[in-house]
């Protein structure tokens, strides 16, 4: 579990190492490795609807993609070709240099494959699908891939330069087999250029706003602030999905659970926070006056039972409106299905809503250990007050117990008392 | 012997509930799914027929499952007791301020709710007290509950 639990960390550098493409055209304050992770595999999921591939592979394929990148190597010939051409849109000599590079990422996600013994062999199989395009599904992710790192050239439009666009609309076109990906082209073509009314296919409008409305959670930040997190510190809603959805894949192959639901679930549970902001157990409690508000944030608020159920239905009734108003705009079995998830995951309907639940508890701990350790956060405290009411699945408690001796026996993190 | 799930009445009829969607809806929806998986083509390279299977493999297997714990259930019903044991809320001092939770089985905990899993470290620290006791849920970091009532 120890090992696991390295894994994990390390993975988390995903959540705050912007994104070199970006960076390389100037962008400030690009998204990170995780935010585009996590936007991957939830295109992968809306696009691969109907389409007959295996979606267990498909969302496995997405989440391990880039996992390399969590020890980068040395790439001044990628920062040299990638400068040149951001849209990995390779010419024969380009793509002969980078042939010579997929070594060295094998080698970087050998070392981070050290901590997952168990899966190592699974993750370097849809890594290495996804690098030498093997399956149908790593196919089609080559061209979801093309098609996010659109979406988000689209967003830092004013940012870069026409003819650095212009090659990720080249790149899209060029991976985008599918008639149905090619149409979705065409509609955002007509989006870009022309505002909404010039798109001919009104469903293909209706999808692209969500998809640019999903994209959003890549900007909205964790409320670490709280714990004396500085803002650009701060992971945003998409890293940590991200990091849950690894978490709750990897931690759930021990159990009978459906792990597509698994991963489907932890990349949606928290998608309704485009509309209503991240909402925490604080929001009625803090009162802007800081001296007051640290001693609030100690401990974890304390109600009577219909107080708490009171509390609870108000935000479920908000949270359960942002997500109408979102999916209302793509009816269909793909709304149907992400509503579904999140009434498992928010009514704890099903083992798979119980154990994300679950997951989703002891990842902010996880990330609140890792600010301790690096000196950014406060008092976390109330983080293992929250896993000790929440817990109560075998493996996930010794995870959390492992966890515990990690940094308090082995790291020599210092609790501090109140 | 089969080991007995302990359950309150709410626990079992989530868990009824769970049993009657899987049987009436998601078995059906299931098998619909594997009908058009195979109009995709050949079934042994079909991908999305290998999903249709996976899915009806946990559906099945989750249903079995849930008979097994459905004929092994014990409902426990809430009573007056001066221990705190499943059914019980509990109203604990804790950090000067007083806090509730009643104490369920794992399928229906929820600490937003109030309720608290008798598997979870402080549901299982709080298993046998009694108006007075001050428990200690233990780890590195400590939380500390005064009981005050049992209701």
């Amino acid at each position: 579990m120890e090992a696991l639990i390295k894994f994990l960390i390390f993975t988390s550098k995903l959540k705050f190492t912007p994104r070199k493409r970006w960076v390389l055209l100037g962008v400030k304050d690009s998204e990170t490795v995780a935010d585009h992770m996590f936007m991957t595999t939830f295109l992968a999921w809306i696009f691969s609807e109907g389409s007959g591939l295996n979606s267990k592979r498909l969302l496995k394929i997405a989440l391990a993609h880039s996992l390399d990148l969590v020890f980068p190597v040395s790439k001044e010939t990628y920062i040299k070709v990638l400068q040149k051409n951001p849209a990995s849109l390779y010419d024969e000599k380009q793509k002969s240099l980078l042939g010579k590079m997929i070594h060295d990422e094998e080698a970087s996600l050998h070392k981070l494959l050290i901590f997952s013994k168990k899966f190592k062999e699974e993750i370097l199989d849809l890594w290495e699908d996804f690098r030498f395009i093997k399956s149908k599904e790593a196919k089609f992710l080559y061209a979801v891939d093309s098609i996010e790192n659109l979406v988000q050239a689209l967003v830092y439009k004013k940012a870069i330069a026409k003819k650095d666009l212009d090659a990720f609309w080249l790149e899209s076109y060029h991976y985008a087999k599918d008639k149905q990906l090619v149409q979705f082209l065409d509609s955002l073509k007509q989006y870009d250029t022309g505002g909404e009314g010039a798109v001919k296919n009104k469903e293909d409008l209706n999808l692209i706003k969500f998809i640019f409305l999903a994209n959003q959670l890549k900007e909205i930040k964790r409320k670490w602030d709280m714990r004396g997190v500085p803002k650009e510190d701060s992971e945003s809603a998409a890293d940590h999905a991200f990091r849950v959805s690894i978490m709750a894949w990897l931690l759930s192959e021990s159990e009978k659970l459906d792990v597509v639901a698994v991963i489907k679930m932890s990349l949606i549970h928290d998608l309704c926070n485009v509309y209503v902001g991240e909402m925490t157990i604080y929001d009625r409690v803090l009162t802007g006056d800081p001296e007051k508000d640290k001693i609030s944030l100690r401990i974890l608020p304390h109600y009577l039972k219909e107080e708490k159920e009171r509390i609870l239905e108000e935000r479920r009734k908000l949270e359960s409106e942002a997500f109408d108003k979102l999916l209302d705009l793509i009816p269909g079995p793909f709304a149907k299905e992400v509503k579904e998830l999140w009434l498992d995951y928010e009514y704890l309907r099903t083992p798979e809503g119980r154990f994300v639940r679950q997951v989703d508890r002891i990842e902010p701990l996880l990330q609140a250990l890792e600010y301790k350790k690096e000196g950014k956060a406060e008092d976390i405290t109330v983080y293992w007050y929250q896993v000790k009411e929440w817990i109560h699945n075998k493996n996930l408690l010794k995870f959390v117990s492992t966890l515990d001796d990690y940094y308090y026996k082995k790291q020599s993190l210092e609790y501090q008392a109140n | 012997m089969k080991e007995k799930t302990l359950l309150t009445a709410a626990g079992l009829e989530k868990l009824q509930k769970e049993y009657e969607y899987l049987t009436k809806v998601k078995r059906f929806e299931v098998t619909a799914r594997i009908g058009k998986a195979r109009e995709y083509g050949d079934i042994s390279e079909n991908s999305e027929y290998d999903s249709a299977r996976d899915e009806q493999s946990f559906t099945e297997g989750r249903i079995l499952e849930l008979q097994e714990i459905l004929k092994n259930a014990e409902v426990v019903k809430h009573k007056e007791s001066d221990v705190v044991m499943m059914s019980s809320r509990v109203v604990v001092e804790v950090n000067g301020e007083e806090d509730e939770f009643e104490i369920v089985s794992s399928v229906e905990s929820n600490p937003f709710e109030g309720r608290i899993s008798i598997e979870s470290p402080v549901g299982k620290a709080l298993m046998g007290a009694k108006v007075g006791d001050v428990i200690t849920v233990s780890s590195t970091i400590k939380a500390t509950y005064k009981i005050l009532r049992i209701k």
